[in-house]
């Protein structure tokens, strides 16, 4: 009887995960490829939010090299990784969302970046009508900042795939 | 970052100048810059003393001995000093940033054997006193003043005894007309409203005592003559002299009275505000702004860049900085929130904690395109630096130092939830700022509800179409809205 029961919770809450996620085409993992580098987008959700991380990897002969990735250690001092860099949420269209992305991709240890502070971005993402399965990528500082803003390093403009 | 206690030194003014002849020959007094009392020696090294013996907050900025939280204004001091040149002494101002209406004083009183001792004195207020000392209006304080010394890590060289204090007042100065107010106040005048010279020396705990000036009375209620007896403190030699100092004034100044200031003192302004409000249907950002030492600024961001930037390190403090959040034709109502957006708000942050902004004075404005108009201010600076301290988190991360788990915890914890709560969040509860939101009163709530959680410390007004009229606004759910309003006088 306990048995049944984990059984009916189980699927429950694995429905109710499905359907959130089914409510949010953005979730998964999105690709854009330029040359033999790949810019890849994970969107998840966490806590009613969607939440993310990027990569930048080189493929040569199928195998792949990381370029850089937001899901790195906060710094080579510490061990803990960063939390997701994305915040995002759905608009109420359901075919756009929009938020807020940090840019870490740089070695901000290095001396070249201690002219700089971090500074948090807008990103817009559209589902493009013509094909559902990609989406335009919109990525720019925002709003006041100071004139010491390092250059955006991740891709601003482009267009996306969904491959998961 | 001077003596591990936030410092003023930034604004070195002119040398000393003598205010006023009193009415009695006792002393004189005078404002006098940093550049003056730091060629004393003996004066910065007891001041770094100080620096050295109160206790860090978490927060880094600030410290605290005994219950008051310190943020010593070293820029300026009030030099009080004997005629006969045997006696002088600094007052210096703190940042009163506690919830209270208190005034806290520093005063530094050169002793027989050249050294000074330090004491903190202290004037305990009601919120109608200080709203009357704020408003230049004279109040007797001998009756609410205490003295304790810094007795810490052997900061005073005497001895604590079995004696009490007696305060008397024994010289006054009128350079001030009735009605002035002290926030506003220059330099030839700031300090100079109450001036009233308050001397203090031990007596014997049993009550009694000796000086000149006026009728006192204990704080248990017991009348004095002359001057005030209290029951806590212990001093030597001969008797000290201190002056009500340089008040900050945030937790009791009127909420509107930054913007009232502005535009008396920079009445063209107004009509900018209003130009800028012309702008919000192009297809960038706009800013204009007054620096504290009168020059102002003008700048445009790019074409469909939604960004403006404002100068990191400016020649002067910022006291004004409006800007705007653009929709354009193409995507009305899609484009920018029609509330501060977290990097607002953090520019604002850096720039306090730079000693790039002054608070005192400062006003943020916002017009959107999405038809509303705030002011903003920051009424209480400690809470504001708390609250974004996760930036100076990220400035450790590039110098490569690791955080302490309490840091790393404050973002993950704290800041990435909250900001998760109010601004772009979807689901079946959807955070309500976000830049897709048209409803502007449900944006206004939400945005309400975050500076009070967060415990931000500003305030938040709207604002008419004249930029003439001002309503404060707080997030209430008394209220059929959940919005106080309360119109500015």
């Amino acid at each position: 009887m306990r048995t049944i029961k984990y059984i009916i919770i189980t699927i429950f809450f694995t429905i109710i995960s499905l359907n959130s996620y089914a409510q949010n085409p953005f979730h998964g993992t999105w690709e854009w490829q330029n040359g033999n580098q790949i810019f890849r987008v994970f969107l998840f959700e966490q806590n009613s939010t969607t939440k993310g991380h990027f990569e930048m990897v080189e493929v040569n002969n199928g195998i792949e090299t990381l370029v850089y990735t937001s899901d790195k250690p906060y710094n080579s001092a510490m061990a803990q990784h960063w939390h997701p860099v994305i915040n995002v949420g759905l608009n109420s269209d359901h075919v756009s969302l929009s938020g807020r992305i940090l840019d870490n991709s740089y070695d901000y240890e290095s001396q070249d970046f201690a002219q700089y502070d971090l500074c948090e971005s807008w990103l817009k993402m559209r589902i493009l009508t013509t094909n559902p399965t990609t989406a335009t990528w919109k990525v720019n500082y925002y709003d006041i900042i100071p004139n010491n803003a390092p250059p955006i390093n991740i891709p601003m403009d482009i267009i996306m795939t969904k491959v998961e | 970052m001077l003596f591990g206690i936030s410092v003023l030194f930034t604004n070195c003014m002119e040398d000393s100048m003598e205010i006023e002849k009193p009415k009695a020959d006792k002393y004189s007094v005078s404002r006098i810059g940093s550049n003056e009392f730091v060629k004393n020696r003996t004066l910065t090294e007891k001041l770094a003393s100080i620096g050295r013996g109160i206790r860090q907050t978490t927060g880094g900025d600030y410290a605290r001995y005994d219950n008051v939280q310190f943020d010593l204004i070293l820029n300026e001091a009030t030099f009080i000093e004997a005629i006969d040149g045997s006696y002088h002494s600094y007052t210096f101002g703190i940042y009163n940033e506690d919830d209270n209406y208190n005034i806290n004083n520093i005063v530094l009183s050169l002793t027989e054997n050249g050294d000074y001792e330090a004491d903190l004195v202290t004037y305990t207020l009601t919120q109608e006193e200080r709203s009357l000392i704020d408003s230049g209006i004279e109040i007797d304080l001998l009756d609410k003043m205490t003295v304790e010394p810094f007795d810490i890590d052997q900061i005073n060289t005497y001895g604590r005894g079995s004696t009490c204090t007696e305060f008397v007042e024994v010289d006054r100065f009128e350079n001030c007309a009735n009605g002035h107010n002290v926030s506003s106040c220059t330099w030839e005048c700031c300090g100079h409203c109450y001036e009233y010279v308050y001397e203090w020396q031990s007596v014997p705990c049993d009550g009694g005592g000796s000086g000149s000036g006026s009728t006192g009375t204990t704080p248990g209620g017991t009348t004095g003559s002359p001057g005030t007896s209290g029951g806590t403190t212990s001093t030597s030699g001969g008797p000290k002299a201190t002056a009500l100092t340089n008040t900050d004034g945030s937790s009791v100044r009127n909420p509107c009275e930054n913007m009232n200031e502005l535009f008396i003192d920079y009445p063209e302004y107004r009509q900018k505000l209003v130009d800028l409000s012309t702008t919000v249907n192009e297809d960038h950002e706009n800013a204009v702004g007054v620096f504290k030492d009168g020059t102002e600024f003008d700048q445009s961001g790019t074409a469909l860049e939604p960004y403006v930037e404002l100068q990191l390190n400016p020649i002067s403090e910022y006291i004004a900085i409006a800007h705007t959040h653009y929709e354009t034709d193409a995507t009305t109502g899609q484009d920018t929130y029609s509330v501060f957006s977290p990097n607002d708000l953090q520019f604002y942050y850096q720039r306090l904690k730079d000693n790039n902004l002054d608070h005192r004075k400062f006003v943020a404005f916002l017009v959107t395109g999405k038809g509303t108009r705030y002011a903003l201010t920051i009424k209480n600076k400690t809470k504001y630096l708390n609250f974004f301290k996760y930036v100076t988190t990220y400035k450790k991360w590039q110098s490569g130092l690791a955080a302490t788990q309490e840091e790393t915890d404050y973002i993950n914890n704290t800041i990435v939830p909250i900001f998760d709560k109010y601004y772009d969040m979807e689901g079946d509860n959807p955070a309500p700022i976000k830049t897709d939101n048209t409803d502007n009163q449900e944006v206004l709530e939400a945005f309400l509800q975050f500076i009070d959680e967060a415990d931000m410390g500003v305030n938040l007004f709207s604002i008419d179409e004249t930029f003439t009229n001002y309503t404060q606004l707080n997030y209430d759910d008394s209220e059929e809205d959940n919005i106080k309003e309360t119109p500015c006088g």
